[in-house]
């Protein structure tokens, strides 16, 4: 069943006189669960591809329909409703408010949906992102990798149908970067969430159930795996 | 920053528009009225200018007006005429004659006047129409003896000459009015007969320390009392009045000015921040970032300079425009230079200061905000589990921010400050400004009660010769202009008391000690405050204060008094002096005899008239109050201390507060008072009248002044035997007064009552009025100047704070937070700061208005809350607009670009 497809998804952008096509026509379905790792050379559009299909950015053409329902007709007050309850977002740089501390970071899309924190579950998350002594922490006063988890923790923390994570390990060193896949793949499957993951990193593609290898905007290569 | 840029470089370059503006409309004031010349010479066909002239006392040319004849109207007086001539080229450039209706003559025969010639004259005749006159033909200093008529078609009425009204009334037909107020075309030949009277004209040449010779060689040859110099600035011109609000307005322009500019620095070189780390990163020194910012500096200066320059010109011209005809604003090519240069000048200094500041940064702390990364560290922060994102983001943020916030607060405070005093002082003014008046001129006459030969000794009368009389008055009514006249007269009175006068009316002998105190200690009191006056801490006349007035009074009764008493066969009754008012009944409302001030009984004018009742002015209760002036010096009042009376001042506010005696009436309607007129024929002989009265009313309910008085009709005072003079006209006319209706209503009245002060009310009002739109336009430039600083510097804070939080609102954004969400945040925080800036500048405000207000406008200032409101509205508007403007232009890009990083 898919939770989240898109068609004929094309992003264009002004650079001068010129149009560069970052995407070019992409028609793609992605399974409830499913955890997907979109690969792709510097530059090839796999995250232009995501900002799209989360709607963090709008394409120039076609649409993305999620759980049956296209978003075009959604409006900006609609999408963030959207966004706060049903995505979760890990980007590179973490992108923490850094005035608020870790638990408040990760309680920010519960309290903008003006609802009671569910703590049990809140809870079960930092402890098995493991990092219950550093929720009380002010972002400045935490690592790459601690950022990086609270960054997983507040993705997860309104119980999302999709986790969209754009290069979560690029600004991490080997075993940080390593860890935080395990934990997202991990929380993904025991949460049931959808991962869709960008990276240009092989060892991380490798873990996927499927891979999408995007070249100059265009998909080029879509395999899946049974793990 | 370019708004800001352009908006400082107007008020900087709008400093020598604005000075430009100033003096030329001074210039402009002087010359309408008087002329460009410095001296007019009559009679100068009588002297030799070579020698002047050849000693260097003349400066430039001489202008000569060619005097042909003296015209007027036949069926006027004789002396109301004018003189006839033409002015050569150089008296017409010093004479600077202003047409205000029709143009200069061109052809023969046609003849332009000025205005209050023609209102002298009583010539109704349009422009365009015939007008004959009487004329006596010059003779050099005489005239022909045979009068002749002449016609002349009146195509312009000039502007009034200063040389002209001043010295009409001075003596009819000699050398005064030889200035010419009425003039024909160039050229003109006199009469056959007759002989040209010359009037010349022109400047003196200057000392090197800017003073005119005194021992101008031309004295030598002229007569001097044919010369009539106009050195000095007119003291009428509203702006030489109003310099200081000139400098003020100029300094705080150019103060503003660099203010804004280092502001929109800063604002634009922190959001370049990291690329001077850059730069610094890859090696540019201190002096290659300045001069790579300050070039762009200089760069936008040039581009923006001209519409920064029209703006200031368009706004100082639309200030002269709202002035009146009066002010110029005319300038010349060097002052529009001046403009664009101070304008770049006051850009380019004012920029040095956050380009230093910025250059001086180490590269890392310019690539990254480290100075916030220590203060969030630093800070204890207590994790909250649920809260409201708006808000808790917004307390958050003002808890890292709070410097940077405060300073905020004080600029909004300080406006407020300011903004609110200003039209405080303002609304004051305005709301006691006189509007409306029943009477339009005064003519007053009170030698018959000031002075000492009038009144020996404060009892008793002795009348004088006033010009206030029966046909002086009828002479007014036959103006055609007057509707009526009502009369004034002032008498002193004396109260006679069986025993001792009571301590109500003691109490208003203390506060006229200075004047007419009559009983006690005149002597000792006149040399204690004398010596007060002089600074010795008001050692003598305290100490008679403190040690019971009342005793130092009664101890040392004034022997003139005992004397008259005597002589008047009053040895057993005590005397209390009082001032008689009797007016016209129809002046009992415009001197405030109404109904409201009414404590008891009621005005029977019957009764006023027949002699048997008076009014007295009589507060239910009164008392005295003084005050030494530091350095020297008292004030005192006599207070009605009623709880409905006026206060009229802060003065009165403060000596109201400091009472020394009190006491309450102790008259009743009904009551009946003996009064005596005494009468001094001079030679020290005493008649005297006296007179039983019921008091038919009290007044003074609502009035602010303790001061006991006696009002009546003018009918109720002539009971008394004695003729009393006059001392006061009021003039009321048909019609609402207009300024050319002023002019001739002066000139009338003047020549009834030569000498003689004319208070014209339509002059006052006038004066009143331009003191007031001057004031309005300051107050207001003032605010205005206050409000755009302050909303420019809350908006490039708002600005910043929200280009810092950039990736903040995309973050937000990506995990749902709405356009909504985002505005309400920095509305809260926003609306903190402003409260913090309201709340005290509204408190600095209030106490400024009991206290500052004492030092800086000498009273209180009363306090209004519309200016709070109304600051609070604009900048709250504004601010809001902008915000949502801002944020507008963040969610208007995608949350992609919001977090990307720069």
């Amino acid at each position: 069943m898919n939770i989240i497809e898109c068609k004929n998804l094309t992003k264009e952008y002004l650079s001068g006189e010129n149009t560069v096509v970052a995407l070019n026509d992409v028609s793609l379905e992605f399974e409830k669960g499913e955890f997907c790792a979109i690969t792709g050379p510097s530059g090839s559009g796999k995250s232009t591809f995501l900002h799209c299909l989360s709607s963090l950015e709008n394409a120039t053409s076609g649409e993305v329909i999620y759980n049956n329902e296209s978003l075009k007709k959604y409006n900006d007050n609609q999408l963030s409703i959207l966004r706060r309850r049903r995505f979760g977002f890990v980007f590179q740089a973490y992108n923490l408010v850094e005035e608020l501390t870790g638990y408040e970071n990760i309680l920010l899309p519960v309290m903008l949906d003006k609802k009671k924190p569910d703590e049990e579950y809140l809870k079960k998350i930092i402890d098995i992102l493991g990092i219950e002594d550093r929720v009380s922490h002010l972002p400045s006063a935490l690592s790459g990798g601690q950022q990086q988890r609270i960054a997983i923790a507040r993705a997860l923390a309104n119980k999302p149908s999709i986790l969209f994570a754009d290069e979560p390990t690029g600004n991490l060193d080997g075993k940080s970067g390593r860890e935080v896949l395990s934990l997202l793949k991990y929380v993904s499957k025991e949460l049931g969430v959808t991962l869709i993951l960008v990276t240009h990193d092989l060892h991380v593609a490798e873990q996927a159930d499927r891979v999408i290898r995007i070249e100059d905007g265009a998909v080029v290569e879509d395999s899946k795996f049974n793990q | 920053m370019i708004i800001g840029i352009v908006l400082a470089m107007m008020f900087s370059s709008g400093v020598p528009f604005f000075i430009s503006c100033m003096n030329s409309s001074q210039n402009e004031i002087q010359y309408r009225k008087q002329g460009k010349q410095e001296t007019i010479v009559i009679d100068a066909q009588n002297y030799d200018f070579d020698i002047p002239t050849e000693q260097g006392a003349i400066d430039g040319d001489i202008g000569f007006a060619h005097v042909l004849s003296y015209v007027w109207n036949e069926r006027e007086d004789f002396s109301d005429g004018t003189m006839i001539g033409w002015l050569d080229d150089r008296a017409t450039e010093l004479y600077y004659p202003i047409v205000s209706e029709g143009r200069m003559p061109k052809e023969q025969n046609e003849i332009a006047i000025e205005k209050s010639a023609l209102q002298r004259m009583r010539v109704d005749t349009k422009l365009g129409e015939k007008i004959t006159l009487k004329a006596l033909i010059c003779d050099s200093d005489e005239f022909l003896e045979e009068e002749t008529d002449v016609t002349y078609t009146l195509v312009g009425i000039l502007s009034d000459k200063k040389s002209n009204i001043e010295h009409f009334y001075d003596e009819a037909i000699t050398k005064a009015n030889k200035i010419p107020a009425a003039f024909v075309t160039k050229d003109t030949q006199i009469e056959i007969g007759g002989k040209e009277a010359l009037v010349a004209f022109f400047n003196e040449n200057r000392k090197e320390d800017g003073y005119l010779y005194t021992d101008i060689p031309y004295t030598n040859v002229i007569d001097t009392s044919f010369v009539y110099s106009f050195s000095s600035i007119d003291s009428y011109s509203a702006i030489a009045n109003n310099v200081g609000t000139v400098t003020f307005l100029s300094v705080l322009l150019a103060f503003m000015s660099c203010f804004g500019i280092v502001n929109a620095f800063n604002s634009n070189l922190k959001e370049r921040k990291k690329q001077i780390g850059m730069l610094k990163a890859v090696g540019a020194t201190r002096k290659q970032l300045i001069t790579i910012f300050g070039r762009e500096a200089f760069i936008i200066c040039l581009l923006t300079a001209p519409l920064s320059v029209a703006l200031s010109y368009g706004a100082v011209r639309a200030y002269a425009n709202i002035m009146g005809d009066s002010f110029i604003f005319e300038p010349d090519f060097l002052v529009l230079i001046a403009g664009v240069f101070l304008g770049i000048i006051c850009v380019m200094l004012s920029s040095l200061i956050p380009l230093f500041n910025i250059s001086r940064l180490s590269p890392l702390q310019a690539i990254r905000n480290i100075e916030m990364m220590r203060k969030i560290k630093n800070k204890k922060i207590k994790t909250q589990t649920s809260f409201s994102v708006e808000r808790h983001l917004a307390k958050r943020k003002l808890l890292f921010s709070k410097g940077k916030n405060i300073a905020i607060s004080v600029i909004i405070a300080c406006c407020v400050i300011i903004s609110c005093l200003s039209l405080s002082f303002l609304n004051s003014v305005l709301e006691n400004a006189t509007t409306y008046y029943d009477i339009d001129y005064e003519i007053n006459d009170y030698g018959g009660v000031g002075s000492s030969n009038s009144f020996i000794n404060d009892l008793s009368y002795q009348n004088t010769e006033s010009p206030l009389t029966e046909n002086k008055k009828q002479e007014v009514l036959e103006i055609p202009q007057v509707k009526d006249i009502y009369e004034e007269k002032q008498a002193k009175l004396n109260i006679v008391f069986k025993g001792e006068v009571p301590e109500y009316l003691q109490i208003n002998e203390y506060a006229s000690f200075t004047t007419t105190s009559s009983r006690f200690l005149t002597a000792e009191f006149s040399d204690a405050l004398s010596a007060s006056g002089q600074g010795n801490n008001n050692s003598d006349y305290s100490k008679m204060m403190n040690d019971n007035l009342k005793a130092y009074m009664q101890a040392a009764p004034n022997p003139d008094y005992i004397h008259t008493k005597k002589v008047a066969g009053f040895e057993k009754e005590e005397l209390f002096n009082v001032e008689v008012t009797a007016q016209n009944p129809e002046l009992f409302v415009f001197d405030g005899i109404t109904k409201d001030d009414i404590i008891a009984g009621e005005i029977n004018i019957d009764k006023l008239n027949s002699g048997e009742e008076i009014l007295i002015y009589a507060p239910e209760k009164i008392g005295f109050s003084y005050e030494a002036i530091p350095g020297g010096g008292i004030t005192y009042g006599l207070y009605n201390l009623a709880p409905e009376a006026d206060v009229d001042s802060t003065a009165d506010m403060v000596l109201r507060d400091n009472i020394k005696a009190e006491a309450d009436s102790p008259f009743k309607v009904g009551d009946t008072l003996t009064l005596t007129l005494l009468c001094d024929d001079g030679k020290g002989n005493i008649t005297r009248e006296d007179k039983k009265v019921k008091i038919g009313a009290i007044l003074g309910k609502n009035s602010s002044s303790g001061v006991f008085r006696i009002f009546t009709t003018l009918e109720g005072l002539d009971t008394f035997k004695t003729n009393f003079n006059y001392s006061v006209f009021d003039v009321e006319l048909k019609e609402d007064c207009s300024a050319e209706l002023d002019e001739i209503m002066q000139a009338e009245l003047s020549s009834i009552f030569p000498g003689k002060d004319i208070t014209s009310v339509f002059e006052f009002f006038e004066s009143e009025k331009q003191q007031r739109k001057m004031m309005i336009i300051s107050i207001a430039s003032l605010v205005f100047v206050f409000l755009c600083v302050s909303i420019s510097l809350i908006n490039n804070s708002i600005s910043a704070q929200i280009r810092d939080g950039k990736r903040t609102l995309g973050t937000l954004r990506a995990v749902g937070a709405s356009e909504k969400e985002l505005v309400s945040s920095y509305i809260i925080q926003i609306a903190n700061i402003m409260l913090l800036g309201f709340g005290a500048g509204s408190i600095i405000y209030i106490c400024s208005c009991r206290f500052i207000g004492l030092i800086a406008f000498g009273g209180y200032v009363p306090i209004a809350i519309w200016p709070v409101l109304l600051i609070f509205i604009i900048l709250s508007t504004a601010c809001y607009i902008n915000l949502k403007l801002k944020i507008k232009t963040i969610t208007n890009n995608s949350i992609v670009e919001n977090i990307r990083e720069l």
